[in-house]
C-alpha cells in the first residue's frame, strides 16, 4: 500500500513538478522561494487528496494552489526582512540572464500572466479561472505586462530579447 | 523573440532531484501523521524563531507606549459604521472579542477585531500572537482553493492599547477575487493568544573565561543573519539550496569576513551533504542563565578572529512557557547603561535605527543549529526542540576587555482560548481612504503615503544600515491636522503587510525587492484622512496635491460607470469633473461637514467643458462653510478633502483649457504632468522656476503616456478606450531638485511648490 502510494507520489510529482516550480520560480524570481512552494504545494496535494475529473482539472489545480502559496511567501514576515539572493540559476545566455533580471521589476501579477500565456500557452479564460482575473482583466494585465517588458527591456539594451 | 528567451530560460529550470527526493519523503511523511504544528514550515522554522527572537527585540515593550482612542480612529474613519454597533461581540474567560469591520480588497477579506481583556490580568500584549480561524458560511462555486475550508492564521497585532488593554488585531481571509463573499456568514473563532510571562532586560554575562582554541562540532548551514560590515545592508539567507550557500559565504567575504570556516569532510553519519556544513562552538552544559527559564551559556569563544557567544534555548511542550533570548554587546561598563537606553527606546521610539544600532552594536551574525540527544546535528530542526543560537560580534581576543554583554529575555506562554463570533458580511470599511507621493519631505523621500481605516503606511527607499528595515532617515512622523499634529509611531510588529496584490501591484512589489516599509499605527481621536500636512523630523510637506486616481472611493466610482477625475468643495459648491457621461452617472452628490451631511443639486446655470471631459457644479440644499466640508459623497460613495483638487494655481490651469490634476519633479531632470486632457498641442510651454533661475522643459521623445481603463468587448477587444489618466513626460538639460523648485509655469499659468510633488521616472524595484 505504502509503495503504491509512493509511486502515486512519484507520478504527480514528475508529471506537476515542473510546472508547479516553474511557476513558483515565474512568480518569486528565487531558487530557495520556489522550493518552498514547490513542497508546499505537493503537501498540500497529499492532506487534500483532490479528485481530479481530468488532466486539465489536476493541471488548473496545481497551477492555483501554486499561485495560492507564492502569495503566501509574500506575506510571511521574514521576507520582507530580507534580500533575496541572486543565487546559481542554471541560465546559460546573457539574454536569458537579462530576462531573468528584467523579470524582476515587473509585478508579480503581470509575471504570473506572462508565465501562463507564453509557457502554459493558456487562453486568456482560462488564466482568469487560474488567478481569479476577470477575462478582460486578464487582457488589459497582459496588454501592460506586454508594455511594460518591452520598455524595461528597451531601457536595458535588451532589444533583441 | 520574448517568447523564444522565455521558453529557453524555463526549459533551464527543473526541480533538482534533491528537491524532489526531500518533497516526496516529505509527502509520505505527511501520510503518516508526522506533521508540524500550524502554518510553520519546516525548513524555515530557525528562520521563523530569528525573526521572532528580531522582533522581540524591537518591540518587547512598544505596546506601553499605545496611543489611545484608535478604536474611536477606526469607527470615525469607516464613515458607513459611524456609531454603529460592533458587528460581533462575545466574551469568554474575561477577554472579550469585539468584530469592527471587514474590508474587501480583490485579493482578500480581511476581518478588524479588538480583543480586550476585561478582568486586566496582563494577558494581552502589543507583540502577542493571536491564534484564530475565520470561516465563510456561503455556497461557492466548485473551486480548489483550501482555504474555503476555513483559514487559521498566526497573527500579530495591529495595535495595542495598554491603557485599556485591548488590542487590535487583523485577519485575512484570501478570496483571489474569485469567491463573492457579500452576504456571507462570517464565523471567527479565537484559538489561542501567547501572553508574556517574564522579561529580562539585562543579565549580565561572564566571558572571561572566553575560550581562545576552542573546540568545534560540525553542523548543517540553516540559517545565517547579519554582516561583517555594519555599513552595508544584509540579511543574507541561507536556505536549503548549496547555490544560495555559497553565494552567502561568497557575499560575506566579500565584505571582509571569514566567518564561515571551510566546509568540513562528509562525515560517516547521518544525511550529510557535501559543503553543507560550518563549525559552531562545541556546547558544554553551561549555567542557567536565569532561574527556571532552562536559559543556559553554552559556549565562549572566538572562531576566525570572531567573538562568539552560544545559549541553549530549552525545548518546549504545548502550552508551557517559552523563552526567547538575544545577546547584546556594549562597552565596558556601559551595559547597564544600554539595558536602560534600549527599554527607553523600545517604549518611545520601537522602530528607530537608534534602538536597532544598541541591539546591534558591533554583531556580526547569528545562526541556530540543534543536536539530538546524542548529540549529532540534526538537519531540519523541530519546532519544539531544544535550540542552540550563535551570537557573532566583530571583536578579536585583543579587545575583548573592552566590551560586556548581556542577555536580554522574552518569555511567553501560548494560552488556550475559545471564542467564537459569527456575523454577516454586510457594509465594509474604505481600503484607503487617501494615498500620496511621491514627495520629498524635509531630508527624506517618501514614495507612497497611504491613509487608511487602520493606520498609516509609509513606503520610501530602504535605510542604509546592516541590521535596520525600514525607511531612511524617519525619527518622527506626523500628521497635521487642523491646528493639532498628530504622532504617529513606528510599528515593528503589525504583522501587516503590503503586497503587490493590492492595488495595481506597481508600487507595492517595491516594497518587497529592494525598499523598505514602514507602518505607523494609528492615532486616537482624529480623522487623520483630513490632513493637510505630513510632517517628517519636523518637516513640514504639504499634503495639497493628493491624487484622486489612487483613492477606494475612485475606484468604486469607476465600478459604478462613474468617471470622475477631480472633486473640489468651495464656497461656490461643489465641483465634478470628468468624462462627458458625467450627468448622466451621477445620481446623488452630498457635501459631508463633519457629523452632518448636506444633499446636493446640480447647477444647470454653472459648468464647463473641456474638450475631453467636462466640469459640473452641484448646490447644497442650504448655506455651509467651505472650511468645514470633510468629504464629498458621491453616489454614496465618499470621497474625503484630502483627494480633492488642489489649488495652487490648477484652477487657472482649468480656466486656461487644461485639465491637469498632479505635477510631479522627476528625480534625475524633467518633470511629469498628469491629467486627462493632456495634448501635444495643449502645451506649448513648460519651465521650472527656480530660486535663482528658470529651466527650460521639453518633451519627452516619449511623448504623452496614456494609462487609461479600457471597455471590452465580448471577444476582448477594446472597444472603448476610457480617459482615465494620461501624463506626459518633460525634461530638461539639468537636473532639477524639487527643493529647489519654487514652482512650474505651464503655458504661462504658475503652479506654485505646494502643488508639486516628485516622480522617480525609473523607480527601483
Amino acid at each position: 500500500m505504502e509503495e503504491e502510494k509512493r509511486r502515486q507520489d512519484e507520478e504527480i510529482v514528475a508529471r506537476q513538478g515542473p510546472r508547479v516550480y516553474r511557476l513558483a520560480f515565474a512568480q518569486l524570481r528565487s531558487k530557495a522561494d520556489a522550493e518552498d512552494v514547490f513542497q508546499e504545494v505537493f503537501l498540500r496535494y497529499v492532506e487534500k487528496e483532490p479528485a481530479f475529473e481530468s488532466q486539465e482539472h489536476e493541471k488548473a489545480w496545481f497551477l492555483r494552489v501554486t499561485l495560492n502559496c507564492c502569495r503566501n511567501v509574500w506575506r510571511a514576515p521574514w521576507h520582507k526582512r530580507h534580500v533575496p539572493l541572486d543565487e546559481s540559476l542554471p541560465f546559460e545566455t546573457r539574454d536569458q540572464w537579462g530576462l531573468h533580471q528584467e523579470l524582476l521589476k515587473l509585478p508579480p501579477k503581470y509575471r504570473v500572466v506572462l508565465h501562463l500565456f507564453y509557457w502554459e500557452d493558456l487562453p486568456a479564460a482560462e488564466i482568469g479561472r487560474i488567478t481569479g482575473a476577470k477575462p478582460a482583466a486578464v487582457r488589459q494585465q497582459l496588454k501592460r505586462a506586454r508594455a511594460m517588458m518591452k520598455e524595461i527591456l528597451e531601457e536595458e539594451g535588451l532589444q533583441n530579447v | 523573440m520574448f517568447k523564444q528567451t522565455y521558453d529557453s530560460m524555463n526549459e533551464r529550470l527543473a526541480p533538482e532531484s534533491r528537491l524532489v527526493e526531500d518533497t516526496l519523503r516529505r509527502m509520505a511523511d505527511r501520510r503518516e501523521g508526522i506533521r508540524w504544528v500550524g502554518p510553520v514550515k519546516r525548513w524555515r522554522l530557525s528562520a521563523v524563531a530569528l525573526a521572532l527572537v528580531l522582533a522581540v527585540y524591537i518591540s518587547l515593550t512598544a505596546a506601553v507606549a499605545a496611543v489611545p482612542g484608535f478604536r474611536n480612529m477606526l469607527l470615525e474613519a469607516g464613515k458607513g459604521l459611524l456609531g454603529a454597533p460592533a458587528l460581533a461581540r462575545e466574551e469568554g474567560d474575561g477577554l472579550c472579542l469585539e468584530v469592527l469591520g471587514t474590508t474587501n480588497t480583490e485579493d482578500a477579506l480581511s476581518v478588524y477585531f479588538t480583543l480586550q481583556d476585561k478582568e486586566k490580568e496582563n494577558r494581552l500584549s502589543g507583540n502577542m500572537d493571536v491564534i484564530a480561524r475565520l470561516k465563510l458560511n456561503k455556497e461557492f462555486p466548485k473551486v480548489d482553493n483550501d482555504l474555503l475550508d476555513g483559514a487559521m492564521w498566526y497573527n500579530r497585532v495591529l495595535h495595542y492599547d495598554a491603557e485599556t488593554q485591548t488590542a487590535l488585531c487583523r485577519m485575512d481571509f484570501d478570496t483571489n477575487d474569485t469567491y463573492d463573499v457579500e452576504g456571507a456568514q462570517v464565523k471567527l473563532s479565537l484559538l489561542a493568544v501567547t501572553k508574556t510571562l517574564q522579561q529580562e532586560d539585562y543579565i549580565p554575562l561572564d566571558v572571561s573565561g572566553a575560550w581562545t582554541n576552542p573546540k568545534t562540532l560540525p553542523v548543517y548551514a540553516q540559517y545565517i543573519y547579519g554582516s561583517a560590515n555594519m555599513e552595508e545592508p544584509s540579511g543574507v539567507r541561507v536556505c536549503n539550496s548549496k547555490g544560495a550557500e555559497d553565494f552567502a559565504v561568497e557575499e560575506f567575504r566579500k565584505q571582509g569576513a571569514d566567518l564561515l570556516p571551510e566546509p568540513v569532510e562528509e562525515t560517516e553519519e547521518g544525511p550529510y551533504y557535501d559543503n553543507r556544513l560550518w563549525s559552531v562552538l562545541k556546547p558544554v552544559e553551561g549555567e542557567t542563565l536565569f532561574a527556571g527559564s532552562g536559559l543556559k551559556m553554552t559556549g565562549q569563544g572566538f572562531v576566525n578572529g570572531k567573538f562568539c557567544v552560544q545559549v541553549r534555548l530549552p525545548g518546549r511542550t504545548e502550552g508551557t512557557p517559552y523563552t526567547q533570548c538575544g545577546i547584546v554587546c556594549a562597552k565596558a561598563g556601559e551595559g547597564q547603561k544600554t539595558a536602560e537606553k534600549i527599554r527607553a527606546l523600545q517604549e518611545e521610539n520601537p522602530g528607530s535605527k537608534e534602538l536597532s544600532d544598541c541591539l546591534m552594536f558591533k554583531s556580526a551574525s547569528s545562526s541556530f543549529f540543534e543536536l539530538d540527544e546524542a548529540g549529532r546535528p540534526i538537519a531540519w530542526p523541530s519546532y519544539f526542540g531544544p535550540k542552540y543560537e550563535e551570537f557573532y560580534f566583530e571583536i578579536s581576543p585583543e579587545e575583548l576587555d573592552e566590551y560586556e554583554f548581556f542577555a536580554m529575555t522574552h518569555t511567553s506562554q501560548q494560552a488556550e482560548e475559545d471564542i467564537q463570533a459569527e456575523f454577516p458580511l454586510g457594509e465594509e470599511l474604505p481600503g484607503n481612504m487617501a494615498v500620496y507621493g511621491p514627495m520629498q519631505v524635509g531630508d527624506v523621500r517618501v514614495d507612497k503615503l497611504e491613509i487608511t481605516p487602520w493606520g498609516v503606511f509609509l513606503s520610501g527607499p530602504e535605510a542604509d544600515g546592516a541590521n535596520y528595515k525600514g525607511i531612511g532617515g524617519v525619527d518622527s512622523l506626523e500628521l497635521v491636522c487642523g491646528d493639532t499634529a498628530v504622532p504617529f509611531q513606528r510599528q515593528e510588529n503589525s504583522g501587516h503587510f503590503q503586497t503587490a496584490w493590492a492595488q495595481d501591484g506597481t508600487g507595492e512589489v517595491k516594497e518587497y525587492y529592494t525598499l523598505g516599509s514602514v507602518e505607523f499605527a494609528p492615532a486616537g481621536g482624529q480623522r487623520v484622512q483630513e490632513a493637510s500636512a505630513l510632517r517628517i523630523n519636523g518637516a513640514e510637506r504639504p499634503l495639497a496635491a493628493g491624487s484622486l486616481w489612487d483613492t477606494a472611493g475612485d475606484e468604486a466610482l469607476w465600478g459604478q460607470g462613474v468617471h470622475i477625475t477631480g472633486v473640489k468643495a468651495t464656497q461656490e459648491g461643489v465641483c465634478l469633473r470628468g468624462s462627458r457621461e458625467l450627468y448622466d452617472s451621477v445620481q446623488s452628490v452630498s457635501l459631508v461637514c463633519g457629523e452632518e451631511k448636506l444633499a446636493c443639486t446640480y447647477d444647470v446655470s454653472a459648468g464647463t467643458s473641456g474638450s475631453d471631459t467636462e466640469e459640473h457644479w452641484y448646490q447644497p440644499e442650504r448655506e455651509f462653510d467651505a472650511q468645514n466640508v470633510t468629504a464629498v459623497e458621491i453616489n454614496g460613495v465618499e470621497i474625503p478633502k484630502a483627494s480633492f483638487l488642489p489649488s495652487c494655481g490648477y484652477e487657472a490651469l482649468w480656466q486656461a483649457g487644461l485639465d491637469i490634476s498632479e505635477i510631479a519633479i522627476i528625480d534625475g531632470g524633467g518633470l511629469r504632468i498628469s491629467g486627462c486632457d493632456i495634448h501635444d498641442e495643449k502645451i506649448e510651454t513648460v519651465e521650472i522656476l527656480c530660486s535663482r533661475k528658470v529651466v527650460a522643459c521639453e518633451v519627452d521623445t516619449g511623448g504623452i503616456r496614456v494609462s487609461s481603463g479600457y471597455a471590452w468587448d465580448k471577444e476582448w477587444e477594446a472597444a472603448e478606450e476610457l480617459h482615465r489618466e494620461q501624463s506626459a513626460i518633460f525634461s530638461t538639460e539639468v537636473p532639477v531638485k524639487l527643493s529647489d523648485v519654487l514652482g512650474v509655469r505651464i503655458n504661462g499659468t504658475v503652479i506654485l511648490a505646494e502643488g508639486i510633488s516628485e516622480y522617480q521616472l525609473y523607480p527601483v524595484y
